[in-house]
């Protein structure tokens, strides 16, 4: 996985305030990519897995062959909310799980400053319609 | 969202304005509800219908097409013991299915 420094997630997203949900890349390494939440929220349950899915979007980009900003996603399966309501800063983590078809698989999660679980699932990204 | 209840299912229809806010920056020049807002939706009227529980996990959800803060979207949801089957149409066609668990 290529990650070029300082790069920051609008680059790679079509994302913009207030659906851009992330605020930088915390760590990149070839089991996944960390990223931090834009603000301390409130983190209602649907945006914390809005911001996983950024997160999963953006590893998907940078896979080889990955798809592009125009990606879309395709499903969210077995997704457990640890927390209904979140207040304070929030991390994400996307691994790559697998390619199906032609869509990519990340498993993801959302953890608070003090690594409590607050969302965990899986989610499909689709590469966008041409 | 207008809702309606009838024993274990419900039937909602979201007001244009708050699907608008949902869009917003998502994307400028090409306005679509995230996926993460279509669930809490469908979500939402899940818990009216089965209230007091809630939706404590997502098992499965499906997106069959964007959903455009323009269309009416419409929010259907049947309660069957511990489990929840939703479906959002938008425009009239199918845009979403999720498959939901109570706690």
């Amino acid at each position: 996985m290529s990650t070029p420094a300082g790069l920051r997630p609008e680059q790679l997203l079509r994302h913009r305030p207030p659906a851009l949900l992330l605020g930088g890349l915390v760590e990149a390494t070839a089991a996944g990519l960390a990223s931090a939440g834009i603000d301390e929220g409130p983190w209602r349950w649907a945006r914390l897995l809005e911001g996983a899915a950024q997160t999963a979007g953006l590893l998907s980009g940078l896979q080889p062959g990955g798809p592009d900003a125009a990606a879309v996603i395709a499903e969210y399966r077995d997704v457990t909310l640890h927390a209904a309501l979140h207040a304070g800063p929030v991390r994400f983590h996307a691994a790559f799980d697998r390619r199906i078809l032609g869509f990519w698989r990340c498993r993801v999660d959302a953890r608070g400053a003090d690594g409590r679980l607050l969302l965990s699932g899986l989610v499909s990204v689709a590469p966008g319609r041409p | 969202m207008r809702v309606e209840i009838e024993g274990d299912t419900g039937r909602g229809v979201v007001r244009g304005e708050h699907a608008v806010a949902l869009a917003a920056g998502h994307f400028p020049g090409d306005p679509f509800l995230p996926g993460a807002y279509l669930v809490e939706l469908m979500a939402a009227l899940a818990e009216r219908v089965a209230a007091p529980a809630r939706v404590c996990a997502i098992v499965r959800c499906a997106f069959a097409r964007r959903v455009r803060p323009d269309a009416e979207i419409v929010v259907t949801a049947h309660a069957a013991g511990s489990l929840v089957e939703a479906q959002l149409e938008a425009g009239g066609e199918r845009a979403a299915h999720a498959t939901l668990r109570l706690a």
